[in-house]
């Protein structure tokens, strides 16, 4: 597993554990948006953070899956918290989180068509213009299949992921979820993805709603999920970036770790596998 | 098809309780005053409604957690609580 790196979702509860064992943490994936609006001395304090382990942002807000353009204001916030960090690479999601003026307050998957394909490449590239760097964009999870939609979820991605200029980021959470949800192989998303383009993976926790799966991040990584790993540590050559994602209900840091040991672990073996038919 | 008319008016059914409601009574005809063309109108009348229950009940709980303010500390902040939190619980 030649260069895979293994990380945590930066919190600031979890900042005490963090630095306490930053020998077993590769990176940290940040929260772009918390720090949009932050007093200069907070985002002085993430550039300090920055001197001691890699960062990468994450967005949570622009929207990027909509036929409306992305707003340059988010996209000007976003250029200047990297001008100030300086991280490794900058992450957005495939999702609409508004519209008419209406925010929605979360990720919402948007109905999977050729007009939200065009319009996400669109607001991928006119971002990727703005910024200077191609963000890695992540698939999202649902709990409705999205009103509109003329393809399945796989053939939407794969064909954004194909055409847009960074990387893919798989959350196989979310695939989890969304195999469920949406009543498909989470098998049959992975196969049909160009993994090759995959550049950061996310590993997280839900919990069952009512026959479906709430991708809450305030659980444990579930084992199919962990096989999830495994099976596209197995399909691809290079190395990738997992980062375990925790928004709550917040475990002692040594719960989360044995998590990421465990991702560690598997790819290994997967990738030794691999090596080995070499 | 959509068109940011379809996804605004996707927008209005995740978040408006009372819109979803009516909309659930009668898909057709409150897309229909929406403005929606006729194909966007028929996608909407198949809507997996258990699924928009679900979800538009997901994005009110995130919602509301947006609407607390949130003190911004910075990590070394959180850190120095951190420490405050152990030293307390040895005591």
């Amino acid at each position: 597993m030649d260069n895979w790196r293994f990380g945590l979702g930066w919190r600031p509860e979890l900042s005490a554990g963090i630095f306490a064992n930053l020998h077993r943490i590769d990176l940290l994936e940040v929260i772009a948006d918390d720090y949009f609006h932050a007093a200069p001395h907070a985002v002085g304090a993430l550039r300090t953070l920055g001197c001691h382990v890699p960062l990468q942002l994450h967005g949570v807000s622009m929207g990027m899956a909509s036929t409306a353009p992305v707003d340059t204001a988010r996209l000007d916030a976003m250029a200047r918290l990297i001008e100030a960090v300086r991280p490794e690479m900058w992450s957005e999601h495939l999702a609409f989180v508004r519209g008419g003026g209406i925010e929605i307050g979360h990720l919402a998957m948007p109905p999977r068509n050729d007009a939200t394909i065009n319009g996400a490449l669109e607001n991928i590239r006119r971002a990727t213009r703005h910024i200077g760097i191609a963000p890695a964009m992540e698939n999202i999870a649902t709990l409705v299949e999205p009103p509109g939609s003329t393809m399945p979820e796989a053939e939407w991605l794969a064909a954004i992921t194909r055409e847009m200029p960074g990387g893919l980021l798989l959350d196989l959470h979310n695939v989890h979820t969304n195999a469920l949800n949406l009543g498909y192989p989470a098998a049959q998303l992975l196969n049909a993805l160009p993994l090759h383009r995959v550049t950061n993976i996310h590993l997280a926790g839900g919990k069952p709603l009512k026959g479906r799966i709430l991708d809450d991040h305030l659980h444990d990584v579930p084992d199919p999920v962990y096989a999830l790993l495994a099976m596209v540590a197995q399909r691809i050559s290079h190395p990738v970036t997992v980062i375990l994602e925790r928004d709550g209900a917040y475990p002692p840091i040594a719960d989360l770790l044995a998590q990421l040991d465990r991702a560690r672990v598997i790819v290994t073996q997967a990738t030794a596998h691999d090596h080995a038919r070499l | 098809m959509t068109t940011p008319a379809f996804e605004a008016f996707l927008a209005r059914l995740y978040t408006d309780d009372e819109l979803r409601g009516r909309f659930l009574h009668n898909p057709e005809r409150v897309a229909s005053e929406a403005g929606l063309t006729d194909d966007e109108v028929a996608a909407l009348q198949n809507i997996d409604r258990e699924g928009l229950q679900l979800a538009s009940r997901s994005f009110a709980t995130k919602r509301a957690k947006h609407r607390v303010p949130r003190v911004h500390l910075s990590w070394m902040d959180h850190v120095i609580n951190g420490i405050h939190r152990l030293i307390s619980r040895l005591q």
